[in-house]
């Protein structure tokens, strides 16, 4: 049998030992194959490094990856006893959020890596306030680097303190925390003796029993965005791509914005024809009973009560020499969806390196800012919130010349 | 001469509406890559100079921008008369009052309808200035942004557009049935949906009444090429 996947984001400052922690999760996981640790071992040597790197096995990765045709963001899947765990890399601010809405990846939890020695840093708090408007809501958090302070349970402590009133004004509780050395392997995969004084579980196990393993597409509520309509001898066939749930042959749909309700009449796949399709499949479908559909409407299950929105409130971050004014009318990109709205008002301005409101209601928000916006639709539209459906709850905004900003539904206000 | 200058004219409806007699003697699609964003009172600047305006007009103020005539093709022509042309004779209020009821819309505070209604009496004020000056003038040029101002609000709506272009088909058919003067038909750019929405696009278009054998020409070309031939 199979072991079910779980998208692991790690984030953290950028020196507290992200890379040595996945590095030693890839090692002690034993999936680096021999070969691989032998001409590490020896390109570290041959550099006048004696010791082992674990970093330096996601270098080297890294520059696998970059000889392909591809450069992915996700790493080499490590595994434990009971699942697999992909890694998705977290580069910084901007990176970070702009692959997330464009989909490339979801993340099902994140893991903290915050140093003992060097405390909390404004990265940190940065990457948590990201997770957390990204609604990734599974948090666990590893304090590295135990071994630079003796692996000092008091210093643990108090660090644990600190970090538990962060965590707790962004609605994170219960969070598990797990004091490790990822340079010697302690509470990593392995129980340290070395921190008696620790009861919990290792950072493996934490992971396997507290993580909850997301629930697959198929179950969740049909949710198909529409790519394009074709008239092909005569009948409509309408392509679109299955999000979430399983569409049927004989069942009964709305289209959304319109609320039309329809039958799906034929399903057609690779030029066959299919009694059904699950996530992730492109498909030619034919709707009896709908008469007015377009690129970038959704195709919902009639038993789901979907309903129109004309109003939202989005986080969203401006990545582009963009400004954006309460009162600006805007295009929005959202699936396939193009459509235009209002900024209705621009509620505050966060700083996302430390957390604070920078101002309650500015009048504007620039490049590289982020904020809290309300929208309104300049007709009925149809989203849903991120963290129901990510894939139908994030958008870009577009300027003249593309992308200048991206953002997440927090809110459906009706 | 009569050039009809027709805002958001998109290549792509002439066609698909099949619209004769905008479509004239010879048609196309103009390039207008050479600009950075396809900017109304900029397109029409450059098309009257034959230059680039784009650098010279700020978008805050670019419905501030006049040229003068005779830094445009205008000085070619003996006697001219240009109607509610950007950058060079733009009825003002008529035009202010657009963005305005354009803003009171997004603010809920007026209708589509009303909207529309201005925009469609503007239109018919054009059209009669036009009408009555035909064969008084050795050029007229005469501005419509019927297609772009309701284009903006409900370019996704078929049947609105195609009473947009069938209201712009009837300009033409009557210019052609009352006059045997060069034409042209311009626009500045196209159109593209967003949603029920419409943005600008670059898919501008031309006609002429005579066989010019144009190849995508650009905005800027006609300066010259009007030259020539006059």
């Amino acid at each position: 049998m199979s072991l079910p996947n779980i998208n692991l984001v790690v984030i953290g400052h950028k020196d507290h030992g992200k890379s040595t922690l996945i590095g030693r999760l890839l090692y002690d996981s034993k999936v680096i194959p021999d070969q691989k640790l032998q001409e590490i071992r020896a390109e570290l040597q041959s550099s006048g490094k004696n010791q082992f790197e674990f970093a330096y096995i996601l270098d080297s990765l890294e520059e696998e990856r970059r000889g392909g045709l591809t450069i992915d963001i996700v790493h080499t899947p490590f595994k434990s006893e009971r699942r697999i765990y992909t890694i998705i890399d977290c580069p910084g601010h901007k990176e970070f959020i702009r692959k997330m809405l464009t989909g490339a990846s979801q993340a099902d939890a994140a893991v903290l890596v915050a140093s003992a020695k060097e405390g909390i840093q404004p990265q940190t708090k940065e990457h948590l306030f990201l997770i957390k408007i990204l609604g990734v809501n599974q948090l666990i958090v590893a304090v590295n680097k135990m071994d630079t302070i003796e692996y000092n349970e008091e210093a643990f402590r108090e660090f644990s303190e600190s970090l538990k009133k962060i965590l707790s004004s962004l609605d994170y509780n219960d969070v598990p925390i797990v004091p490790v050395s990822a340079l010697y392997g302690e509470n990593v995969t392995k129980k340290s003796d070395r921190m008696e004084w620790y009861e919990g579980d290792t950072l493996i196990q934490v992971l396997d029993n507290r993580v909850k393993l997301p629930k697959p597409l198929s179950e969740k509520p049909l949710r198909c965005v529409i790519q394009d309509i074709y008239d092909f001898e005569g009948k409509k066939v309408t392509v679109c791509k299955v999000e979430t749930g399983i569409l049927k042959i004989g069942q009964p749909v709305t289209v959304m914005p319109t609320m039309e309700e329809g039958i799906v009449e034929k399903i057609e796949s690779f030029g066959r024809e299919a009694k059904e399709s699950s996530p992730g499949d492109s498909v030619g479908i034919v709707l009896r009973g709908v008469s007015e559909i377009r690129r970038g409407y959704v195709v919902t299950g009639v038993a789901e009560k979907t309903e129109q929105t004309r109003e939202f409130v989005a986080e969203l971050v401006i990545f582009s020499d963009f400004t954006l004014r309460s009162g600006d009318i805007v295009t929005i990109r959202l699936g396939t969806c193009e459509t235009k709205c209002k900024i209705e008002k621009i509620l505050r301005k966060v700083d996302p390196v430390d957390l604070t409101v920078k101002e309650e209601e500015p009048e504007s928000l620039e490049n590289g800012e982020v904020g809290r916006i309300v929208f309104r639709a300049l007709e009925p539209l149809y989203l849903e919130e991120y963290s129901d459906f990510p894939q139908i709850g994030r958008f870009v905004v577009l300027g003249k010349r593309g992308a200048v900003a991206a953002g997440i539904v927090l809110e459906k206000r009706g | 001469m009569i050039i009809l200058a027709m805002d958001a004219l998109d290549h792509n409806l002439v066609e698909r509406y099949n619209c004769k007699n905008l479509m004239q003697t010879e048609h196309g699609q103009t390039d207008i890559s050479d600009f950075e964003l396809p900017r109304t009172v900029v397109l029409w600047a450059s098309f009257l100079t034959g230059k680039n305006m784009e650098a010279e007009i700020p978008v805050e103020t670019q419905w501030e921008f006049k040229l003068a005539p005779d830094k445009t093709f205008l000085r070619f022509f003996g006697s001219c008369l240009a109607i509610d042309v950007p950058a060079l004779s733009l009825k003002e209020k008529n035009h202010a009052e657009e963005r305005k009821l354009l803003k009171k819309y997004f603010d809920d505070k007026a209708s589509l309808e009303d909207y529309d209604s201005l925009v469609w009496r503007n239109h018919e004020e054009n059209k009669k200035d036009f009408f009555g000056s035909l064969g008084r003038f050795d050029l007229v040029v005469a501005y419509f942004d019927l297609a772009d101002a309701i284009g903006h609000l409900s370019f996704g709506l078929a049947e609105k557009m195609s009473s947009v272009y069938v209201e712009l088909e009837g300009i033409a058919r009557e210019v052609k049935s009352s006059a045997t003067d060069l034409t042209l038909v311009i626009s500045d750019h196209g159109m593209k949906p967003v949603g029920r929405f419409g943005d600008h696009s670059e898919n501008g278009f031309y006609s002429l009444n005579r066989e010019w054998k144009l190849k995508l020409p650009k905005m800027t070309d006609f300066y010259e090429l009007i030259k020539q031939k006059v």
